[in-house]
């Protein structure tokens, strides 16, 4: 491939060229808007959301998909329901999730055995719940993370990001909640698990 | 790292115990015996049954086309192997070089004209003139439809699967079928997380059907333990009753398996595929010297697999030698010099060990076989060094000994007893001029038990010495080059931080005489250095002047041996970056 | 027209909510304004009488020691011609001897409204102390002066009108200390233009870019800087944020970089700072202030007298012939403060940044220098208090010079290096030459670069916005040029703060207050406009209230143009450098070349006295 360059001449007329009818126009569009939003009781134009004046709550003003301190989603049994398959720490831009995966020795087989998320490197991009395939991990709690007097206030453990989880019924393929567990348990006559 | 789960302070995740082999035969007494190994009689490399497609000269040729452009292969090869010739091979599962062919999974279709249905292309040899579609509608129809048969009663269960990330199902998806799944009815179950061996475990939902563990274990160890039972959606791969998957070659099957069917228990949820980094280096399990990857992530070492090289190991490697990464545990590593148990800058530990071994009046070197060449050639100069007269200094010859792990056990397909790495390169530089070793490894334990000399310097730190022997170090000047810390090392009295065989440039001679080359995984941190570097800054503080450096002693190997891929590492460092695995796609 | 219907509705509602303050204001406002009216009518205007049928102008002559011949003028004020007799220094005063009455004095007869124009000059020498105690005769006692010193000495200019001997002229000799006729003045004048007027004005402009920005954008901008006084919770629209930043600057760890070179690094605010307030003595921001006849009108020659220092002040810190040379000498030593930061930080983007600056302040200077230029021609003087008498007595430069002002415009907000010439800064890519700086220090290449602005706006009002001075000499040294032009100003200044008032009141909350003051005095001017009406008043004001307002209206003028830059800064995009530099060079240079050019050949076309064929 090689890289060419294409000239796209401009048509200026001397208008254009003069500048300075332009620039007047922008300056009456702003000095418009100035005045407007200025002298008009309510500032007219002005949509800002007037955040920490008194009577006014955040949280009503939060989007449906806002993204929060993150979550850990539990299982049927309490239990944690991220398999350590590490797509959130790749993921993550900010590379500020730490995960170690154990055997849970039963038939989810895989969990976290620590699973850290640093909330002062995170960049709330809300990859993370994108990537993860077990509904895991979430972003709705609807929770803006509040600074901390110390970063290792901030850097949230298992424990801490399950204890604002609840349990997640979301199945792997969407088909319905329990197609796994409907289909037939493995035949023991096919199988010989010393396990 | 502070930014830990508070319950857990360490970063890396430890790897899962896995079950190391029993412990080797004791070692066969060897005074008298030619050290040096040898590969059996009648020896070859357990190489591809299947022949490349790439003509070597005075091979027969055949001459076909394929997607409308001609290929000359060799006679006798199939159309996947000539089809890799052109660029990606025809997406395969089956069909492995070194085995023999099944043509089971179909996945291989492929159209050759005048020839009425589609034709497995693994199993069909190249004939004259023959004409091949590899992409046509109806063989992407096809592919396509293999894959949604394949996947039917597959769990999907990439998440935990230690496969993602470099699974061929995976890759195969994505590059050819990539559709929602149109099941509707349950999946069929099979047993999950099967323990079916030493290292294995299997997870019978996952399995392809692909036959190749199979034919790996009846082809190469000749063991056979894997069977298929059961039929239809039930055919599940299997143990033969009262048999498990024992054999010293079986995580083997883990690496041709091309989904995560079979898994290592020692790898099982270490880390994910994807993030590790691998590095071709040289095995140093034993004196065979396998090429392999060793696969690390942030200076930890993860995993070693093989890979091919049809002088030596062919695809194969053994599960003893998988385990030599465990040597590189960052826990027990050596980062500095110690001084009588003092921690010293390296300079004046160097100096130290300077002047204690131009006093010595009784002084013996240990050579090492699992040392690099370059690091036994250095203690040859060392020792010569020591031997020459100079103003204020009379010579003093050194007794000269190789040491290196006991011997263990071996076989007629890649394990060699000799468990060292380099036993031929380290017996070459110590016998130097004179032709022979002064004496060998089984007398050095007797005479430093019987304090026989008031110096001694050892290039490694693997060995096995007896108590009483270690206990004689003590006292005496006893210099130990170091990498990490062995009942050896620890008995020394100065202990030189050595950078261990993953952080080195270096070479060993293997068992048929061919250098083998090691590669650096990371660049070795804090005072480790190159043991031959070591040597050298040694060499120097004794007033030497243009000792060769590691680098330069590898350069002359290289050419000696005309070795054109190390000539190239040597001049060009960036070629011994280790690669992404998140970019290799696939294994197995 | 709903639109005016729905501002009306909501006007009455707005009143009938604030009914109470509006009566106490309506209460406030009749009180003042019959305060006025009543001094206005108990002084009915006298018609003249002889002798004072004649004025001297100026009322009083002061001479100091170096004083050249003053011209002093005669002026007939009263309706009928009248004959002026010999002028002479009067014998019976004790200093009589040393003043002369030049030969252009001549006794004759002069038409109503007509002046006669005559010099006095002093013999200085006269009044050099000769070593010996000299009684003078005076009531006040003895004065002792040195061999070196002057004395002060007092005469009376007298002459005869319509044969009757008219009260003349007082005249007056003295040699004031250096502290008293410059020091003093000079010190105190700064302290009011710094403090009084260029650090609020600064200040309020670090408030006011961001509340001015957020209002062009639709936002809402700083807001929640509160002043707790009492209980009050004064928000005033954010303006407290300013002293919340000054705090915070302060306290901020003053951070010098590991290999920054500390002296330089520390010294290069000061450098960028100081000129900045420094070039602010060339600036004029009023006429002259008399200090003996504060609540007198006075005539222009009154003012002209002291603006020269005799018997008053300049309101002008440092009156320098080659003023605006001064001017560019000390403004270009602003690049020594960027060019020094950025080299100072050792950091590549400061260094960037710096490179940028010097390149474009020299780049611009040659602009702004050639710009004025045209001015220079059209003028005739470099010094900026008589550039804006010029201005006054012709008309402003903006008229003379419109291309000049566009010019110097963009080539003073370039110098200023704010946007849309904000390179050197360049906040989205390499932040500048201050990247390093942090507290205090920052701060000052901040309020430094906002005195800029200032100073700029300053100077384009002074070169083309005729300094004090309101259009077609309205304004005059004595009042305003004739009664119609006071009504014009009155009902102009009065409607239109009015409006504003009722604008601001509107917006409710804080603004209520702000805006009903507002305008109350609008209202004030509407009622002394209709008071002017009946009256004719407004040609005679006292000198203070001249004063006052010409440096009300030229703070009014420079809060103006400072509200423009802040709205071009916030309206244009920022140039590429190429095109900074293509502009200034390709662009500025050529044209105030043409400028000059032009200028110059209808300077010598047009102008009297500049074409010696003529
Ligand atoms: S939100 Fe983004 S940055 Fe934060 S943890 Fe998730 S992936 Fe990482
Ligand atoms: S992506 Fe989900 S399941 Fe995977 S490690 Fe992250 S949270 Fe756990
Ligand atoms: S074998 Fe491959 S496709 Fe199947 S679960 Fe494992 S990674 Fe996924
Ligand atoms: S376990 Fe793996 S290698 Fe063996 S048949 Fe199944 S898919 Fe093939
Ligand atoms: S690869 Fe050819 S049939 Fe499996």
């Amino acid at each position: 491939m090689t890289i060419s360059v294409k000239k796209v001449s401009l048509q200026r007329t001397t208008r254009d060229q003069i500048f300075l009818p332009a620039i007047l126009e922008g300056l009456l569009t702003t000095a418009r808007h100035f005045f407007k939003n200025t002298f008009t009781p309510g500032h007219g134009d002005v949509e800002t959301i007037r955040y920490g004046e008194p009577g006014v709550d955040v949280k009503d003003y939060y989007p449906e998909r806002f993204r929060g301190v993150h979550r850990l989603m539990h299982r049927e049994d309490g239990s944690v329901r991220c398999v350590a398959c590490m797509c959130c720490s790749t993921v993550c831009p900010a590379r500020c999730i730490y995960i170690e995966a154990e055997d849970r020795r039963d038939d989810a087989e895989k969990a976290p055995r620590s699973f850290v998320i640093d909330e002062l490197k995170c960049v709330v991009c809300g990859f993370c719940v994108e990537a993860c395939p077990c509904d895991a991990i979430r972003m709705d709690t609807r929770e803006h993370w509040i600074p901390t007097e110390t970063r290792a206030e901030a850097v949230l453990g298992k424990v801490e990001l399950m204890s604002r989880g609840e349990q997640s019924v979301a199945v792997q393929g969407g088909l319905g909640a329990s197609y796994r567990e409907q289909a037939p348990k493995a035949d023991p006559r096919f199988t010989h698990d010393p396990r | 790292m502070s930014n830990h789960d508070s319950r857990s302070t360490s970063s890396t995740i430890p790897p899962t115990p896995g079950t190391l082999p029993p412990p080797s035969v004791a070692p066969a007494p060897r005074v008298g015996m030619d050290p040096r190994p040898h590969a059996p009689e009648g020896w070859a490399p357990p190489v591809a049954p299947n022949r490349p497609a790439e003509p070597t000269e005075g091979q027969e040729t055949v001459t076909l086309t394929i997607d409308g452009k001609e290929v000359t292969v060799a006679k006798g090869t199939n159309v996947l192997e000539a089809s890799g010739l052109l660029g990606e091979e025809v997406c395969h599962f089956c069909y492995h070089q070194g085995l023999s062919i099944a043509a089971s999974c179909r996945q291989c279709l492929v159209e050759i004209e005048k020839m009425g249905k589609l034709q497995p292309s693994c199993q069909v040899p190249v004939a004259e003139g023959m004409v091949v579609h590899t992409s046509s509608p109806t063989v992407l129809k096809a592919r396509r439809e293999m894959l949604e048969f394949t996947l039917k009663n597959h769990p999907i269960d990439c998440p935990i699967c230690d496969k993602a990330g470099e699974c061929t199902l995976q890759r195969h998806y994505m590059a050819h079928d990539h559709q929602l799944t149109r099941v509707d009815v349950p999946k069929i179950r099979k047993p999950k997380h099967k323990d079916i061996g030493r290292e294995i475990v299997l997870d019978a939902e996952r399995c392809i059907l692909c036959s190749r563990c199979v034919r790996f274990c009846e082809e190469i160890p000749g063991t056979a333990e894997l069977t298929m039972s059961w039929r239809g959606d039930h055919e599940q791969i299997d143990i033969a009753d009262g048999h498990r998957l024992d054999n010293a070659y079986s995580i083997n099957t883990v690496d041709i398996c091309p989904v995560g069917a079979l898994t290592a228990k020692d790898f099982r949820f270490a880390i994910r595929a994807w993030e590790l980094h691998a590095t071709p280096t040289t095995c140093n399990g034993c004196a065979t010297g396998c090429a392999v990857e060793l696969h690390t992530k942030h200076e930890q070492a993860y995993r070693v697999v093989p890979r091919f090289d049809p002088a030596v190991n062919g695809h194969w490697m053994c599960d003893e030698g998988r385990y030599t990464y465990k040597e590189l545990d960052p826990q027990a590593r050596v980062h500095r010099a110690e001084v009588d148990g003092a921690t010293v800058p390296l300079a004046d530990a160097i100096a130290t060990v300077a002047t204690r071994l131009t006093k010595a009046r009784k002084l013996a070197v240990v050579f090492s076989s699992s040392a690099t060449n370059e690091a036994n050639d250095a203690l040859r100069e060392l020792a010569e060094v020591l031997a020459t007269s100079v103003k204020g200094r009379e010579g003093i010859t050194a007794t000269r000994y190789v040491l290196g792990h006991p011997r263990g056990e071996g076989d007629a397909i890649l394990r060699d007893a000799d468990k060292n790495p380099n036993t031929n390169g380290a017996h070459d530089a110590a016998a130097g001029s004179a032709g022979d070793v002064d004496k060998h490894e089984a007398e050095l334990a007797l005479e430093l038990a019987g304090r026989a000399y008031d110096a001694v310097l050892f290039l490694d730190d693997s060995g096995e010495l007896s108590e009483v022997a270690l206990a004689g170090l003590a006292n005496i000047t006893s210099v130990c080059l170091a990498s990490r810390r062995t009942p050896l090392s620890s008995a020394c009295s100065i202990v030189l931080p050595a950078a261990s065989w993953a952080e080195i440039l270096g070479t060993y001679t293997n068992r048929q005489g061919l250098l083998r080359v090691v590669q650096p995984a990371w660049r070795p941190e804090h005072d480790r250095k190159h043991r031959a570097d070591l040597l050298r800054d040694l060499m120097l503080a004794m007033g030497l002047r243009n000792v060769a450096t590691a680098k330069e002693r590898t350069r002359l190997l290289a050419d000696e041996h005309e070795h054109a891929e190390l000539q190239a590492l040597v001049t060009d460092p960036k070629a011994m970056r280790p690669t992404l695995l998140r970019w290799a796609n696939m294994r197995g | 027209m709903t639109q005016v219907t729905s501002i009306l509705s909501s006007l009455a509602e707005s009143l009938r909510r604030h009914a109470g303050v509006l009566r106490s204001a309506s209460v406030l406002t009749l009180a003042v304004l019959l305060g006025v009216l009543s001094t206005a009518c108990g002084e009915p205007p006298t018609a003249t009488e002889d002798p004072v049928a004649v004025r001297t102008e100026p009322g009083e002559l002061v001479f100091h020691p170096d004083t050249r011949p003053v011209a002093v003028s005669l002026v007939n004020i009263s309706e009928k011609p009248v004959v002026i007799g010999r002028v002479r220094v009067d014998e019976s005063t004790p200093d009589w001897v040393g003043f002369a009455v030049g030969d252009d004095a001549k006794p004759g007869r002069l038409a109503p409204g007509e002046r006669m124009t005559f010099h006095v000059g002093v013999d200085s020498g006269y009044f050099l102390g000769s070593g010996d105690v000299r009684p003078v005769v005076e009531a006040e006692g003895e004065q002792l002066v040195a061999d070196d010193e002057y004395r002060e000495g007092k005469a009376r200019l007298a002459f005869t009108v319509d044969g009757q001997d008219h009260g003349g002229m007082p005249i007056r000799f003295e040699d004031p200390s250096w502290v008293g006729q410059y020091l003093g003045p000079a010190l105190v004048k700064i302290l009011l233009l710094v403090m009084g007027f260029i650090m609020p004005l600064a200040s309020l402009l670090t408030w006011m870019e961001r509340k001015q920005s957020a209002m062009m954008q639709d936002r809402l901008g700083p807001n929640m800087a509160a002043l707790k006084i009492g209980g009050a919770n004064l928000r005033l629209w954010g303006i407290p944020h300013f002293i919340a930043d000054g705090v915070k600057m302060l306290f901020k760890e003053d951070f010098i970089p590991r290999k920054a070179h500390r002296a330089l690094y520390s010294a290069a605010p000061l450098f960028a700072f100081i000129p900045a307030l420094v070039v602010f003595a060339i600036v004029p921001f009023g006429d002259a202030l008399c200090y003996d006849r504060m609540l007198e009108p006075l005539s222009a020659a009154d003012v002209a007298q002291c603006a020269d220092g005799r018997g008053g002040t300049p309101l002008q810190i440092a009156q320098i012939d080659v003023g605006l040379l001064y001017y560019f000498a000390v403004a270009s030593l602003a690049t020594y403060g960027t060019a020094l930061a950025g080299w100072s930080s050792y950091n590549k983007w400061a260094i960037l940044g710096a490179l940028r600056a010097s390149a474009q302040m020299i780049s611009y200077e040659v602009a702004i220098g050639l710009t004025i230029v045209g001015a220079l021609l059209v003028y005739g003087t470099l010094e900026p208090h008589a550039l804006v008498k010029a201005q006054e007595s012709s008309y402003w430069g903006i008229a003379l010079q419109p291309l000049a002002f566009v010019l110097f415009f963009t080539a003073a907000m370039a110098e200023t290096k704010r946007a849309p010439f904000d390179l050197p800064e360049g906040e989205s890519e390499i932040i500048g030459y201050f990247i390093e700086y942090s507290g205090m220090r920052f701060g000052l290449f901040f309020l430094g670069e906002f005195i800029e602005v200032i100073f700029m706006s300053a100077m384009l009002a002074t070169l083309f916005l005729g300094g004090w001075g309101l259009p077609f000499g309205m304004l005059g040294p004595a009042g305003f040029s004739s009664p119609l032009m006071a009504q014009l100003f009155l009902f102009g200044a009065g409607a239109g703060l009015t409006v504003m008032g009722v604008a601001a009141w509107r917006t409710g909350k804080a603004g209520e207050l702000f805006g009903a003051t507002v305008a109350l005095v609008g209202i004030i001017h509407l009622f002394i406009g209709v008071w002017s009406l009946f009256t004719g008043w407004g040609t005679e004001i006292p000198h203070i209230l001249v004063v006052g307002l010409g440096m009300i209206i030229w703070g009014g003028k420079v809060f103006l143009l400072c509200g423009v830059q802040l709205l071009i800064r916030w309206t244009l995009p920022r140039f590429r450098y190429d095109q900074l530099m293509s502009l200034g060079w390709k662009g500025l240079l050529p044209l105030s070349i043409a400028n000059i050019v032009l200028t110059a050949i209808l300077v010598y076309l047009l102008m009297p006295g500049a074409n010696p064929a003529s």
